[in-house]
């Protein structure tokens, strides 16, 4: 585990991110009924753990790029290293996808789930 | 010119000459018939050279003469031919409808047009361009290009390609047969119920408008599977994953946005067909069935749908920029990074085309958050193309002159869409001509100045001949003038309160100087097109000759011959560059050992591109026909007897039998 860990995966940022917000999404969408009859901040809470799952995601991506081997040399523009490259990619969708789950927790801070 | 890939390539990329030496890959241990060497008795390409290659491999690859050979053809430059030729015959026949709506809105209280007719054009002009010309172009362009720009010598599943385009052309004469019979749809393009339900829409105009969908979907998901596959599986040697093109990029994000949107609303047509034709009742409240349920399916595919629109749009613009700044793209990780991140978030802003539907303000929010965010890829993608033609030498030609157009356009209805995103303002404005002058600022200028950038761009490989620069710089004038002056003013109309899908206004309201302006532009905006029109049709019979590559661009589709040999590539490309064209530019190297008289594809690995396989691909077959045909005739019979879903799948079973049936020739006995 800790060796997994430790390697990474180059393209898991590019699920991890997109998987947590599409659940929190829809985890949000159904929710509000019952926030609105329990009054409970159950959207922000639930955004906090999904955006730590797209930044583990990110986490992942980034060992993955740590541990990507050097060769071969990349080309003039910088490519033939796919590993890196999707690395990059999914470090940078997952935390993209973090800031929008973030902004969805932060709806659950404004609205208390009655207003029509 | 060519030379075959040398020892000194190796440490770039190693796997490509596999091919040639005959090393084995694959995994350690294992062994298939994929390890057999190659027969002695086989030609292969690195035994004859020259004009006897190009013929032999011509004979092997062509497509026979006749009509039995034109409808048997798996050669998807003539497929993709065939689709861009008759998407562009439905963006004539949607523009032309919209000409007809703008001359009766010129003035209050006119008579040109009636109601009824009205209603049916504004259903045909939605539909037109959104399913068969809005879809189909972004992968007429896929199918056509993206074999060329990975470099290889077909499409992957090509006889699934070309049953995609005879479905689709059926079910776009269908739709425009009934509507010149009068019997059209008219409960808009997206046909919400209850109005497109039994009750309120008796006879067949609305099942049209559904089993159309069908057609058209069931199209797009082939072409967008066959896409996958190919950008996936079939890409030359040393092509990795950070060295595919960004049109193909877009495509391929395309595809899987295609591959996940489309089922949604096939979904919703054929619940709606059932509660038309068998009496089912999935949006009837009054029987425990739910009428927002259409608009949600509806939208889960609506929303990427505009993606869908824009994404191939994307990949012309990312083309064309580099092309013409004449340096590679500035940022193509954050462009690739655009692209993926755009094809996801489409998935989650559907909602928002519901704002005024009564759903919580709580549940609500989350799609206006997730469309906001959105315009950070796309503004990354606009920043990025504007940094590499700032950083670049640009020439402006004809297709840059567009995509300049576009970033005015696009940015301008990005904006307004930024505001849509508010629920105040959207519920303030929803079905009044601000909407309509936001999409059209979207869509026009995110997808048809890009397309006509396109046209310009890659008309000299389709055809040989160039364009008239003349001509075409009078066309852009034209089009940019006159879609402003259109669609401009309708932001003030809608502003003031003027609704959508109205087919005359009193003069009280003040509306009529600000109609008359936009028709006044709709009809400079469609003589630009018939001015691009004259310029396709001349250019094809008298423009200069182009030779392989007029615009000295990168990619591998340049490589190959204007217009290319049915074969594409003499021998297959080995690509150690994103521009290999630009770092080749003298000798392009190659890889050798493919079959000449056999169709022999290579299959390479997804991340590393490495060669991997020799593969045979299809043959041409009359079967991707008569299987279309079939299918024509089972979803135009059920829309009046559920029947014919029984009886219709009797011949498409005898159509799919003699597809797959083995024919003992070369492709079967490997």
């Amino acid at each position: 585990m800790a060796a997994w860990l430790s390697r990474g995966a180059p393209s898991a940022g590019i699920y991890a991110g997109p998987v947590a917000w599409l659940i929190d999404t829809q985890f949000n969408y159904a929710a509000v009924p019952w926030v609105c009859a329990h009054q409970v901040p159950l959207i922000p809470l639930f955004a906090l753990v999904m955006a730590a799952l797209s930044l583990f995601g990110a986490f992942l991506s980034w060992r993955g790029y740590a541990t990507a081997a050097p060769t071969p040399r990349p080309d003039s523009t910088g490519a033939g290293r796919p590993h890196r490259f999707m690395a990059l990619m999914g470090i940078a969708i997952s935390l993209l996808f973090m800031v929008v789950i973030l902004l969805h927790g932060a709806a659950g801070l404004v609205f208390h789930g009655c207003e029509r | 010119m060519t030379r075959t890939l040398t020892p000194h390539d190796v440490d770039a990329v190693p796997e490509p000459t596999r091919l040639a030496t005959g090393e084995r890959g694959g995994l350690p241990g294992v062994r298939s018939a994929a390890d057999a060497p190659p027969s002695p008795d086989e030609l292969r390409d690195d035994q004859v050279d020259g004009l006897e290659l190009s013929a032999r491999l011509a004979k092997t690859w062509g497509t026979d003469k006749g009509l039995i050979g034109a409808l048997s053809t798996v050669d998807h430059k003539i497929i993709g031919r065939r689709y861009i030729v008759t998407a562009i015959i439905f963006l004539f026949l949607g523009g032309l409808s919209a000409v007809a709506m703008r001359l009766q809105l010129a003035q209050p209280e006119n008579e040109l047009i009636g109601p009824d007719l009205y209603n049916q054009l504004f259903t045909m002009h939605g539909t037109t361009m959104m399913f068969l010309f809005g879809v189909p172009i972004g992968e007429a362009f896929a199918v056509y290009l993206v074999p060329l720009m990975v470099g290889t010598r077909n499409i992957a599943f090509p006889r699934l390609n070309a049953f995609s385009y005879y479905v689709y052309l059926f079910g776009g004469a269908m739709i425009w047969v009934a509507f010149m019979l009068n019997i059209g749809p008219d409960v808009g393009w997206f046909a919400y119920v209850p109005l497109s339900g039994p009750e309120f829409s008796p006879g067949k105009r609305a099942d049209f408008w559904a089993q159309m969908i069908t057609f058209t979907e069931v199209a797009g998901i082939a072409v967008a599977i066959s896409v996958i596959v190919t950008v996936f599986k079939l890409r030359a040697p040393g092509m990795t994953l950070d060295r595919i093109p960004l049109f193909v990029w877009a495509e391929l994000v395309n595809s899987f946005v295609i591959v996940f949107a489309l089922p949604a609303v096939v979904t919703a047509s054929a619940m709606l067909i059932l509660d038309r034709l068998v009496g089912t009742h999935f949006f009837n409240p009054a029987e425990g069935g739910d009428a927002l349920l259409y608009q949600h399916l509806f939208w889960f595919f609506g929303h990427p749908e505009v993606y869908i629109i824009f994404l191939p749009a994307t990949g012309w613009v990312s083309a064309i920029v580099v092309t013409f700044a004449r340096r590679q793209a500035f940022g193509y990780i954050a462009l690739v990074l655009s692209l993926i991140a755009t094809g996801f978030l489409s998935f989650g802003l559907w909602v928002h085309h519901m704002f005024t539907a009564g759903l919580p303000q709580l549940g609500a929010s989350f799609f206006t958050a997730s469309s906001m965010l959105i315009a950070i890829p796309n503004g990354i993608q606009i920043f990025c193309w504007i940094a590499t033609l700032w950083d670049g030498r640009p020439i402006f030609r004809t297709p840059l002159l567009f995509i300049i157009g576009f970033f005015f356009i696009f940015v301008a209805g990005g904006l307004s869409g930024i505001m849509l995103a508010s629920v105040p303002l959207d519920s303030q404005v929803h079905d009044t001509f601000f909407v309509v002058a936001h999409f059209h600022y979207v869509l026009i200028g995110g997808n048809v100045f890009p397309l006509l950038a396109a046209v310009y761009y890659w008309f000299p490989k389709f055809t040989g001949r160039m364009m008239s620069e003349r001509i075409g710089i009078w066309h852009f004038g034209l089009a940019f003038i006159g879609f402003n002056v259109a669609f401009f003013p309708m932001h003030i109309t809608g502003l003031m309160g003027m609704p959508r899908r109205v087919y005359t206004y009193l003069p009280e309201m003040g509306w009529g100087n600000l109609n008359l302006i936009s028709t006044i532009g709709a009809v400079i905006f469609f003589a630009s097109f018939v001015l691009f029109l004259y310029n396709l049709a001349s250019s094809a019979r008298r423009g200069p000759m182009a030779g392989p590559n007029p615009w000295d661009a990168g990619t591998l589709e340049w490589a190959a011959a204007s217009p290319p040999l049915p074969q594409n590539f003499d021998r297959i490309p080995v690509v150690t560059n994103r521009e290999p064209l630009w770092a080749n530019r003298d000798s392009l190297p190659v890889v050798t050992g493919l079959s000449v008289d056999n169709r022999e594809q290579i299959v390479s690995t997804i991340t590393h591109g490495r060669a991997d396989l020799r593969e045979s691909t299809p043959e041409p077959s009359i079967w991707p026909f008569i299987a279309a045909v079939a299918t024509a005739i089972l979803f135009i019979g059920s829309m009046f007897t559920p029947w014919a879903v029984v009886w219709g799948s009797l011949p498409l079973a005898v159509a799919l039998i003699g597809w797959f049936w083995p024919k003992m020739s070369t492709e079967d006995e490997r």
